[in-house]
């Protein structure tokens, strides 16, 4: 049992919503000290809300946000000592970056000298000195992020928010932003909780993700242990990359760690691994990456694979091969039941087309067995 | 065809305006257009009489004040509706717009039968009072459109780096806002400006106010002092749009209810 | 919360001590005896109103306000959807001039303008030196303080008042409605009739309304120019008011004013809520969150 003390932020039973519906009901998560954790979902699943009720920018209906083991609840916005950075940055345009960095320093009154050594402080820390004198509109995206972090690291906050930090950029600043986030949040060691609706991104940038569906938590684990083992099929679809299976239950270990499962439409019988105890008979998927399928072309390969142990294999039709430059994506369909096959592209024929005759196969062991 | 139908009606939309201008310039104590030489006697005229001075001097500082007035007033309640929302929105901005509806005639009838009641002389304050009332309609219409096009994202920035709300409003919400504030208040100095009929039932001997000098003056006699007068008002209402059309564009005007 | 109340009462509490309770005491007064306010008895009664409608000049002045009201709407309208159409189909220039021309005035005071129409309908005035220099007549005709000068000067004032609403309703009009007509090959008389017009009628409409609502409640132009000749609603109320001093009569008529008004008012809500035509399928619901 970790202490109390190691956590920065606790929500507990907490209700959120606006007008009639709440979008959250009875939430509970606890973030510890120092952690970069991510809420990742989709539209409408309370992500946003449940951040903007941390930094108190709605009340809860029931329940309690809880930093540093002291309750918020009646505590104001302006007394929080949140930092938080908003989807579009929210640099006040009628001021300088340094008028900005300095504001919450001006509020309280700090002597000048100390304000000018911590805004220096601030903006060399997100590599932003030289643009102390210029105006928000003649900054980038990216350079406006900083100067918004710069903004909420000089008050030295208690824990830091971000919502949607990177959403506004194109792809490829993205990925150049991103490491910088990563590495600057690194350097502050700072509690960071960031909503945001790219897999991707929370995978990039979290210590732990929070896997949110309508309003709810999904999952909340490690970026691997989400993608390797997904608690259900909502985690692994929205993680990505993986196929379905439909498929009956037909036998678990007593200890529910395999299953076997009977495939709807090749009638096979597959074998699994599993986190959950299932009914016989219960509809289920059998899941199993893109990038964990091998193919062969040879149909003899494939006879010797269907005796190996521990192999799974189908026989499928290909639909389409797309080329994605470093890898090539391979689409096969069984009957209805649809495949894909996630290759490096060195080891894929340039001349696999549709309509060709594939024997995919996999471990028994990547296959993992997840309600629906 | 288009530009003949242009042409008519821009000539008729102008024509009073016009041929009022022109009058004043006729030097002799005819009103008539188009005037016979030009003048500016009549222009001397009025700026120098003590009675024409003395009303504009009235009507200067009811406006004004009616200005700052209408403008606290408007702020605070436009800033209230517009980021507190909530379910009586539509009624309260409803209740505020109301004199918008209600004949002046209405307005005004009212007030001074309620001010004859209590005993209450009419003076330069009830007269700001009455129009303070109907200048506010325009002044929260106004704001409330100023406030809602600022991201409340700032203002949630600003109250998380420390500052309080009121703090948040001086700093951030009001610099941004200056367009709207000004045209507010020079909306509201207009209105209150021209202002004739509710005037009318509040002003008397020591409390005259431009227009209502003029609707005086009108019945005793014609001359182009009142024609130079007209002008005056005339140029002040075009200084003033066009300072509010370039501070804020021709499209938030309008007489739309 | 509590900032909110703070912040809406001086402005509520402003309409309300200044509007609310001084009408309310109006209508008071309008149940009274005309000596009431002199001292006399209170009786009470629907008298005032009675009168409003029996006295053969106070239902004069209420009929010549609706007619001089339909007279104007009718002007405006004839006048007023052109100059929007023209507005609509015009480049910048010339669509910001005419914008101007109908918005400018409204900004200068209304004894301006009506100063301006008594120098132009004088019988020296230039209207009736144009109608002479044309041939048109050959003795300057009475043009003030008839009603034709007050019809002819409402209209001026409340142009605005029509050509913006209408404006606003062509604007609205998809342009691919009016493609697809000509498309299916209407010509331009019918696109005119048929699509045009009728998807205009909610502009129609409002402008109307809104106009045939200030003639109601006109005071200034009338007095100016009418005098004592042009009876309407308003100038009764004052002369009842402020001349006769018979106040419990002009309250009467001011709430039958007031009634009239916001029965007009109303309508124009309820139409705008019903005549809308955005059927557009196209138009993007909800927001992602």
């Amino acid at each position: 049992m970790t202490a109390r003390q190691d956590y920065s932020i606790e929500l507990k039973d907490l209700t959120l919503g606006y007008g009639e519906r709440d979008i959250i009901s009875g939430l509970n998560l606890d973030v510890r000290r120092g952690e970069i954790l991510s809420l990742l979902g989709p539209s409408g699943c309370g992500k946003t809300t449940t951040l903007h009720a941390i930094a108190g920018l709605i009340s809860p209906r029931k329940g309690a946000v809880v930093i540093d083991g002291v309750d918020q609840t009646k505590v104001p916005i302006n007394r929080r000592n949140v930092g938080m950075v908003f989807q579009g940055y929210a640099l006040f345009p009628h001021m300088t970056v340094f008028n900005n960095v300095s504001y919450g320093l001006r509020i309280k009154s700090v002597p000048k000298e100390q304000v000018r050594e911590r805004v220096a402080r601030a903006l060399k820390l997100v590599g932003m000195e030289q643009f102390a004198h210029r105006r928000p509109k003649e900054l980038s995206g990216g350079q406006q992020q900083r100067v918004a972090i710069a903004r909420t690291m000089v008050m030295e906050p208690r824990v830091l928010l971000l919502d949607e930090p990177l959403s506004n950029l194109d792809a490829k600043l993205r990925q150049e932003i991103r490491g910088d986030l990563k590495r600057i949040l690194r350097e502050l060691s700072i509690t960071s909780v960031f909503v945001t609706h790219d897999q991707e991104e929370a995978m990039f940038l979290s210590d732990r993700i929070v896997l949110m569906k309508d309003g709810e938590i999904a999952q909340l684990s490690s970026p691997r242990e989400i993608y390797n083992h997904p608690a259900n099929s909502f985690a692994a679809a929205f993680l990505g990359n993986t196929n379905f299976i439909a498929a009956k239950l037909l036998s678990q270990t007593a200890d529910h760690t395999g299953c076997e499962v009977g495939a709807t439409e090749t009638g096979q019988v597959l074998k699994g691994r599993s986190a959950l105890r299932f009914d016989a008979g219960q509809p289920v998927y059998l899941s199993v990456k893109h990038d964990r399928v091998g193919y062969t072309l040879s149909r003899q390969e494939f006879l010797a694979l269907q005796g190996q142990a521990g192999t799974s294999t189908m026989e499928c039709r290909v639909v389409d091969v797309h080329f994605l430059g470093h890898v090539t994506k391979i689409e096969c369909v069984a009957g209805s039941q649809t495949m894909t096959v996630l290759r490096p592209s060195a080891s894929v024929p340039a001349d696999l087309a549709a309509g060709a005759t594939i024997y995919l196969h996999w471990p028994e062991d990547e296959s993992l067995v997840l309600s629906l | 065809m288009k530009k003949i139908l242009s042409a008519l009606y821009i000539v008729f939309m102008c024509s009073p305006l016009i041929i009022v201008i022109g009058a004043a310039f006729e030097p002799q104590e005819i009103l008539r257009f188009p005037p016979h030489g030009v003048s500016l006697t009549w222009f001397e005229r009025v700026l120098h009489d003590p009675a024409f001075l003395d009303a504009a001097a009235n009507s200067l500082v009811v406006g004004l004040l009616a200005t700052v007035l209408s403008v606290l007033l408007g702020l605070l309640a436009a800033y209230a509706l517009a980021r507190g929302g909530g379910r009586y929105r539509e009624a309260i901005l409803g209740l505020l717009l109301s004199p918008l509806v209600i004949p002046e005639l209405v307005i005004g009838l009212a007030l001074l039968q309620m001010l004859t009641l209590m005993n209450v002389a009419t003076d330069l304050l009830t007269l700001v009072l009455a129009h303070t009332v109907i200048c506010l309609p325009y002044t929260v219409r106004l704001l409330f459109n100023g406030v809602n096009a600022i991201n409340e994202n700032l203002e949630s920035a600003s109250l998380l780096l420390g500052a309080s709300r009121g703090g948040t409003i001086v700093r951030v919400t009001l610099p941004l806002m200056k367009n709207s504030i000004v045209a507010a208040a020079l909306f509201a100095f207009l209105i209150s400006f021209d202002n004739t009929v509710i005037s009318l039932f509040l002003v008397d001997a020591s409390t005259m106010t431009l227009p209502i000098t003029i609707y005086n003056y009108v019945e005793f006699s014609l001359d182009p002092a009142i024609a130079a007068l007209s002008t005056i008002l005339i140029l002040l209402s075009c200084v003033v749009v066009g300072v509010i059309s370039r501070v804020s564009g021709l499209d938030n005007m309008g007489p739309r209810k | 919360m509590k900032q909110r109340v703070l912040f809406l009462s001086p402005a509520l509490l402003f309409i309300t001590l200044l509007l609310f309770v001084p009408f309310v005491y109006l209508l008071y007064l309008s149940f009274m005896d005309q000596d009431y306010l002199y001292g006399g008895p209170a009786l009470p009664g629907f008298g005032n109103y009675v009168e409003a409608f029996r006295n053969p000049v106070y239902w004069e002045s209420i009929v010549n306000t609706f007619r001089i009201g339909a007279t104007v709407t009718v002007a405006t309208l004839l006048i007023g959807f052109p100059v929007a159409y023209i507005i609509s189909v015009s480049g910048k220039t010339l669509a910001a001039t005419l914008t101007v021309v109908t918005v400018l005035p409204l900004f200068v005071s209304v004894v301006v303008r009506g100063f301006g129409w008594i120098i132009v309908f004088g019988r020296e005035g230039p209207l009736n030196a144009l109608l002479q220099w044309a041939g048109v007549i050959d003795e300057p005709l009475q043009v003030l303080y008839t009603e034709a000068a007050v019809i002819i000067a409402l209209t001026h004032l409340l142009l605005p008042f029509m050509v913006l609403p209408v404006l606003a309703s062509l604007r609205a009009i998809d342009k691919s409605v009016i493609d697809a007509a000509m498309v299916l090959g209407s010509r331009r008389r019918d696109v005119f009739l048929h699509v045009i017009i009728p998807l205009c009628s909610p502009g129609f409409v409002v402008g109307s309304l809104l106009v045939f609502l200030h003639v109601l409640a006109t005071f200034v132009l009338p007095a100016m120019l009418g005098s004592i000749n042009i009876k309407m609603i308003a100038t009764m109320i004052y002369q009842q008011v402020m001349i006769v001093g018979n106040v419990p009569a002009g309250a009467a008529l001011a709430v039958i004013l007031f009634v009239f008004t916001m029965l007009v008012f109303s309508l124009i809500g309820a139409i705008k809520n019903r005549l809308t035509f955005d059927a557009s399928p196209l138009r993007e619901e909800g927001r992602a969150r």
